[in-house]
């Protein structure tokens, strides 16, 4: 046996970039198990990566971080979970360029044999038909993943994504409204999922309450100190102008009825109330309670109302038996359906959304384990509303904050999945499959003026998201886009600011075009609007009066001594001209403008003189020079005659 | 043939009959020491091109020392740097005075600014910029002299003086009040190590009589029966001061300190011209070229600026020409500094810099 040598970042083995990999290697010697590191540098079109570190399970077995660099101080990914498993798959969200540094202990101390292996591979990235499961996570920097509704495999995931516990799509027209529980912001999405806004709601706490009338309402539920407060928001985004003020501090799920004159309501902050209650949307209080409670069970989390006004609700025990019953009732809360799936039921994440084709049946989520952790899974059941027989019955396994809930296997076998979290929703459309993407970088420069605070807004089109954004100088935002064109960026530039853009690979900014694996910057340098020009400095020197006892003085000739052959190469300057006018009236009345040229460039012997110049008893001379050229003017001399009147 | 006196200064007397002599944009050089064909010629004066564009406007000051260049355009501060960019600092209180400035250097790294009646404390060293207040405020103009910040405080009598080479201490008992005469102090500027307190209708001059605890005090014996009309009218030039007056009998006279008698510089003609225009919001600045040492006093309801060149005593005119209406109108340029080897002046209505030099014969306009 030897030394393993990548035991630490900075040796970290390389595992190269075809995927996928499995290494093998022996990390004990002379008695002591190593702690080894490799390490993966992610490729475009890289969304989510598995690894699959494991031992013998009998003696050895893998203990798994992941770090990014830099590798003289390595930093837990993500930050805000960091992954660590025991021979277990997992599954790690990725950015294109990034290096991340795997780091695998022996959680059994020295053992000996110790022989690793381990498996890396890159998640599928395949089309979503319609009608396929829409699972986000509540952990933040966890992708979205999009499950087929055959048998709950992941299709593909989807980042960046906002990571949150609720969230609603509109039937017909496939609007998204998904809760940003980071941010506490809403972000409604295209069936399509490109981004169409985003809705600041920082004022207000998210009580992962989202819910629709099924038509082009959401109705979102917030949180207060001693009262929660229900919004709507259309479907475009925009906020509705009634608001209704429940006296109660939180609320866990609502669901308007068809006619949106009710609401139907579960959650009181601190108890374990499942009361459905109903609140009255026209007169803005409680009606009588729908539903009574049912004893010993949790708020539940998810009311659906299906096309025949029926209200389908799923109630978990709150004891360590977590039984589930699933209760459909009428318009008026009697009791049409109801059936228990027994014990052994995870209370946290049972989940209810409607199906894509069927009005009258929907889908029910269930963790058939003991509670989150080993041997964790998922059932996913289309029920038939009318008699609540199954159409379709299928498992998954289930990850969360990256590591699967499996069982630890000796199979190296990697596999990915859904987080145990929410929002569960249903696919309108085909969502096609991420292709091969590219970077775009959004950079904010004002040249020649630093610190500048000024915050530029900026527009993102084409299905980039964010679809809006600020910047300020010195700034960027980054986009990850799928190969191909029509991507546009455009900031409105602040007043008194004009901007200017340069696209690295030479794109029109607004239809740039990103290959596989590309960089494309975006410089967006703002100037301060304005506008010059160059104008002549025009210049004049207008004589004292010239009399004589005030008789005539007749002028024949004057002549200006000037420096001159000072005439530029070419354009105005070329042939300085001096204009001449004078007043015979003291000075109130000027002469038509007569012009003579001070030599073009080299005439250094021209004379400027004008001849017949009239007659005045009091004669003010002026001269205007407004050429381009190193004007110097000595003096002058006239021919004069005196008159004798 | 006859010579013609075409070379002089402008000199439109009431009167046009009486002289009607004009020169704009033109100064008189004399021939001497040598046997010149002429005693004296006209030059064409300098040139503007475009520097830098700040994103606020008026550029309202500029400031260099040992270097380093600042700008105040409209609210905001900036550091100016020789390959023509700017770093902004913060955001100053503005008015439609002037901002001024002072530096104690090297002994406290410090840059006093003074806009829009509050003082402000740029750090050289952090590069911070921090309001400060003095407890006089709204204050006019700064100064440094002897490691003390001196700041006036608007329409009144009084000035405070800073901790040693520190403006950011201020303690309330370290401020004055002229004495001598009543009237409100228009503008401070110190000449040499002499604080000049020009009045709205007298003046006085105090010094540092080398005591910790009250270091200034007016200087006996000097008492000047003269104040000061227009508060940034007040320029240090030929090792004196400038200032356009005013007293009870009258203003609109350009004076320049001998000693400590006012001497009247302006002639009846730019005299005619201060009182038809008004001094509402008037300033000077002032710049040497070969020699040449102009005061050029920006009136902003005339249309030309009137430049005197101490020189040579004579006055001449600034003015930019509107070729849609032919009109003259006012130069550019209400403040200047000069700074890597160029003179820099900035515009009285936009955010723009520009380089102004006789070797320039074109004037590049920035409109915002």
């Amino acid at each position: 046996m030897a030394v393993p040598t990548n035991t630490d970042a900075t040796t970290a083995t390389d595992v190269g970039t075809t995927l996928p990999v499995t290494i093998t290697q022996q990390v004990d010697d002379s008695g002591t198990t190593y702690t080894v590191w490799y390490k993966y540098t992610a490729q475009s079109g890289d969304v989510v990566i598995g690894l699959f570190p494991f031992g013998d399970l009998t003696t050895y077995q893998p203990l798994t971080h992941v770090y990014t660099g830099p590798d003289t101080a390595p930093v837990l990914y993500p930050a805000s979970s960091p992954i660590i498993g025991v021979n277990l798959p997992i599954q790690i969200p990725v950015t294109a360029g990034t290096t991340y540094y795997i780091r695998i202990s022996s959680s059994t101390g020295n053992v000996s044999p110790a022989n690793l292996s381990l498996l890396i591979q890159r998640a599928e990235s395949l089309a979503a038909p319609a009608g396929s499961f829409f699972i986000n996570d509540d952990t933040a920097d966890f992708p979205l993943a999009l499950l087929s509704s055959v048998d709950g495999s992941v299709l593909q995931f989807r980042s960046p994504f906002p990571n949150g516990e609720s969230g609603e799509v509109l039937p017909v027209t496939g609007q998204l409204l998904i809760e940003d529980q980071v941010n506490n912001n809403l972000v409604l999405y295209g069936p399509d999922l490109s981004v169409i806004t985003t809705i600041d709601v920082s004022s207000v706490l998210l009580d992962h309450a989202i819910s629709s009338d099924q038509v082009d309402t959401f109705y979102v539920g917030a949180s207060g100190d001693t009262n929660a407060t229900v919004y709507t928001f259309s479907n475009t985004g925009v906020v509705g102008g009634t608001t209704w003020t429940l006296p109660s501090a939180t609320v866990v799920a609502i669901a308007p009825n068809l006619a949106e004159t009710k609401l139907y309501v579960t959650g009181q902050a601190g108890t374990l109330d499942s009361t459905i209650k109903t609140w009255n949307l026209l007169t803005n209080s409680f009606d009588a309670d729908f539903a009574a409670a049912m004893s010993g069970h949790a708020a539940p989390h998810d009311i659906i109302v299906l096309g025949d006004n029926s209200v389908v609700v799923a109630y978990t025990k709150a004891t360590a038996t977590k039984d589930l019953t699933v209760v459909r009732y009428d318009a008026a809360g009697s009791v049409l359906n109801t059936h228990s799936y027994g014990s052994g039921i995870d209370g946290i994440a049972n989940r209810l959304t409607h199906a894509i084709d069927d009005p009258n049946s929907f889908w029910l989520w269930i963790h058939t384990s003991n509670g989150v952790g080993l041997g964790a899974s998922s059932t996913f059941k289309n029920i038939k509303a009318s008699d609540f027989s199954e159409i379709a019955s299928f498992s998954a396994q289930s990850f969360e904050d990256g590591v699967s809930q499996d069982v630890p296997k000796v199979t190296p076998t990697a596999y990915f999945g859904h987080s145990i979290s929410c929002p569960f929703l249903v696919l309108r459309v085909d969502v096609v499959a991420p292709g091969p993407t590219g970077t775009i970088i959004v950079t904010k420069t004002t040249p020649g003026l630093s610190g500048i605070t000024t915050t530029f807004p900026f527009g993102a089109s084409g299905g980039l998201s964010p679809s809006s954004f600020s910047l300020t100088s010195g700034t960027s935002q980054t986009f990850t886009a799928t190969v191909g064109s029509g991507y546009g960026i455009a900031e409105t530039p602040p007043t008194g600011w004009t901007v200017t853009y340069t696209v690295s690979n030479g794109s029109d900014v607004n239809n740039l075009t990103v290959a596989e694996g590309e960089t494309v910057t975006v410089t967006a340098a703002n100037t301060v609007t304005h506008t010059s020009r160059t104008d002549p400095v025009r210049r004049l020197r207008q004589t004292a009066h010239l009399s004589d006892e005030q008789v005539w003085l007749f002028f024949s000739k004057f002549q200006l001594d000037c420096e001159t052959g000072v005439g530029l190469n070419n354009g105005q300057g070329s042939d300085p001209q001096v204009m001449l006018s004078w007043s015979s009236d003291g000075g109130h009345t000027w002469s038509p403008e007569q012009w003579m040229s001070a030599g073009k460039q080299g005439e250094y012997t021209r004379r400027v003189i004008w001849r017949r110049l009239g007659r005045s008893r009091d004669r003010v001379w002026r001269i205007v020079v407004s050429d381009p050229v190193a004007w110097r003017l000595l003096t002058a001399y006239i021919d004069v005659a005196k008159g004798t009147s | 043939m006859e010579v013609l006196a075409l070379v002089g200064p402008s000199n439109t007397l009431i009167s046009p009959n009486a002289d009607v002599e004009e020169t704009i944009n033109f100064y008189v050089e004399g021939t001497d020491p040598g046997t010149g064909k002429v005693k004296a010629y006209l030059v064409g004066t300098p040139g503007l091109v475009k520097w830098l564009v700040l994103p606020d406007s008026p550029v309202r000051g500029l400031f260099e020392q040992d270097g380093r260049a600042f700008a105040v355009a409209g609210s905001s501060f900036f550091e100016l740097f020789a390959d023509q960019s700017a770093t902004f600092y913060g955001t100053v209180a503005e008015d439609d005075n002037l901002a001024t400035f002072a530096s104690n250097g090297s002994a406290g790294h410090q840059l006093a600014i003074t806009s829009g009646g509050v003082f402000y404390i740029f750090d050289l060293i952090a590069n911070t910029l921090t309001a400060v207040t003095i407890g006089i405020e709204p204050v006019t103009m700064v100064e440094f002299m002897d490691g003390y910040f001196l700041v006036n405080k608007t329409d009144s009598r009084t000035f405070a003086f800073s901790a040693l080479e520190d403006g950011t201490s201020w303690d309330p008992l370290d401020v004055d009040e002229r004495s001598e005469a009543s009237d409100n102090i228009v503008a401070m500027i110190r000449s040499h190590r002499e604080i000049w307190l020009l009045g709205s209708q007298t003046s006085e001059v105090w010094y540092d009589q080398g005591d910790a605890l009250n270091p200034f005090a007016p200087i006996q014996g000097v008492f000047i029966e003269q104040g000061c009309v227009a508060a940034f009218t007040a320029q240090r030039i030929d090792n004196s001061i400038m200032w356009a007056g005013i007293n009870t009998d009258g203003s609109g006279v350009i004076w320049k300190a001998n000693g400590y008698t006012p001497q009247r510089v302006s002639d009846h003609s730019v005299e005619l011209g201060m009182q038809t225009y008004g001094f509402a919001g008037a300033r000077a600045w002032v710049y040497q070229d070969d020699g040449h040492l102009f005061y050029v006093l920006l009136l902003p309801y005339a249309p030309w600026a009137f430049c005197y060149d101490v020189s040579n005593g004579t006055w001449t005119k600034r003015a930019s020409w509107d070729a849609t209406h032919c009109v003259w109108i006012p130069p550019r340029a209400q403040c200047h500094i000069y700074a890597f080897g160029k003179h820099l002046v900035g515009d009285r209505s936009n955010g723009a810099i520009y380089e102004q030099s006789i070797t320039i014969y074109t004037e590049e306009v920035v409109s915002a």
